[in-house]
Parts: structure tokens; C-alpha cells; sequence
């Protein structure tokens, strides 16, 4: 690999490298070779750009195919729109291993889905769910990872903003849409998304919260 | 081959470029894991 990535030294305390990266390793070798002139800081993002693309759309791929095969296309289509908008700008906690990661994510994604389909949720639990969240979206959002941490101060408070506009609207859908399945889905989506950014998940899964208020306050991460 | 093989490499390339420096700034990876951010990746102010 390159030298940003094996100058981390947790990296090289996990010991196994992710096959992303070993292939995204690989890739980058064959791009060095070809366009010799481009710096190692270049190529460190390049790798960067492929691993992360490569550890994610082959999950999408399996579970969008999941989803079309049990027939819940429409509804899983929701679920992740829901998700992915407060997840965007909250961001949230992640998986460590990829091994855990793809059993992970497809419960998550197909959990909320039947959630929303199974239980119809009424205007009061809609409303006291929506506020929970609001209120862990004020406090916790953004939420990095030591994997990406959010440094800027800026693009925190950019993003927290982001996050209850975000939220917001999807509140107003949710009410728009009471009384269907689609209500359900998305009041279960933000849900989860919100539990993902709380301290006490980061704890559970092992990793450290606020990785980049730690950097920017020059704390020790 | 050898004659595409470089347009190829570009492409990945800007590709790649493209989705990291939108990473910086987002949380665009819904599914739940990230690889490690490059250093010169991560915005400071």
C-alpha cells in the first residue's frame, strides 16, 4: 500500500487489510505505473476513492437484488432515500470489519423496510419518535468516525444544520403521508439513523465518537 | 490495449478523485463501513 495508509498505525494494528483495499491497492499500482507522475498524497486519495466505492456498491448491488427478489422494491426505495438524506449530512457510526459490514447493513436496510410495512404507526408515536430524534440531532450530529473524522468546525456546524433541515423534512413527508406504509417506513428510517449517531452505539460497536472535535480541539485521538 | 489503457487509468483516476473529495464533506457511504481517510483529504479551518 501506500505510504498515508500504512503510516496509520491503528491500520496496521487491525493487521488484515480489507479486500477493498487490497483491490483498490492493486488498482492504484496499476494507475502509478501507467501515469507515473502523479504524488503519493494523489495516489493515497485515489486509493481512497476506489476502496470506498468498491466497499460500498457491491452492498447496494446485493441489496437493491434482496429487495427486488422479496418484492419490496417501492418500499425499500423509501427506506434508503429516507436513511441515506439524514445519513449524509449526520453521518453516523460504521462498521469496523467488512465481514459484519454486509450482514449489518442489509438488516438495517431491510429491518426498517418490514418495520414500515409491518407496523402502521399513529400521528402521536410519529410525533414522539420525530422529537427523540430531533433532539439526538441537535446534540450528537454530525457524528465521524476516527476513519473520517470532521476536523472543520465550519463543515460541522454546516452539517448539523443540514441534518435538522433535513430531518424536518422528512417529518413533513411522513405527516404528509400518515396513514400509509410510507409514514411508517421513513418514522422507522430516521429512527434508526438517529440511534446510529448516539454516543452509547459508537461505545457498542467499539468505536470513538467526535474523533474530529478531538483533532480541532488538539486533543488526543 | 495498451493504446486504451491509459484513458482507462485517467478515468478511474478522476473517478476516484471525484469520490473522495466528495466524501470530505459528506457522508455520501450509507452502507455501513468506511475505509480510512487520507490526511490530505480531511478539511481543516
Amino acid at each position: 500500500m501506500f505510504n498515508i495508509s500504512v503510516k496509520s498505525g491503528k491500520k496496521k494494528k487491525v493487521g488484515i487489510m480489507e479486500f477493498p483495499e487490497r483491490i483498490s491497492g492493486k488498482i492504484t499500482k496499476a494507475i502509478a505505473a501507467e501515469l507515473g507522475d502523479l504524488s503519493e498524497e494523489k495516489l493515497a486519495e485515489i486509493d481512497y476513492g476506489i476502496a470506498a466505492f468498491i466497499a460500498n456498491s457491491y452492498k447496494m448491488v446485493f441489496i437493491f437484488i434482496l429487495a427486488i427478489l422479496l418484492n419490496i422494491l417501492n418500499y425499500f426505495l423509501i427506506a434508503i432515500i429516507s436513511f441515506g438524506a439524514l445519513r449524509t449530512f449526520a453521518s453516523g457510526v460504521h462498521a469496523k470489519r467488512e465481514w459484519t459490514c454486509l450482514p449489518v447493513s442489509t438488516s438495517i436496510f431491510l429491518g426498517i423496510t418490514y418495520l414500515g410495512i409491518t407496523l402502521d404507526l399513529n400521528i402521536h408515536i410519529i410525533n414522539f419518535v420525530f422529537i427523540l430524534c430531533f433532539a439526538a440531532i441537535l446534540i450528537y450530529a454530525p457524528a465521524d468516525t476516527e476513519e473520517r473524522p470532521l476536523v472543520s468546525r465550519k463543515l460541522r456546524k454546516k452539517l448539523k444544520i443540514m441534518s435538522c433541515i433535513t430531518i424536518l423534512v422528512l417529518y413533513a413527508i411522513a405527516l404528509y403521508s400518515l396513514g400509509t406504509k410510507a409514514s411508517s417506513i421513513i418514522t422507522f428510517a430516521v429512527l434508526v439513523e438517529s440511534v446510529l449517531i448516539l454516543p452509547v452505539t459508537y461505545r457498542l460497536a467499539g468505536s470513538m465518537y467526535g474523533a474530529g472535535m478531538k483533532i480541532s480541539n488538539n486533543g488526543e485521538v | 490495449m495498451k493504446r486504451f489503457l491509459k484513458p482507462l487509468m485517467i478515468l478511474i483516476s478522476t473517478l476516484a478523485l471525484f469520490i473522495a473529495s466528495t466524501s470530505t464533506t459528506a457522508c455520501f457511504w450509507w452502507a455501513i463501513r468506511e475505509p480510512k481517510m487520507p490526511e490530505s483529504l480531511i478539511k481543516r479551518d
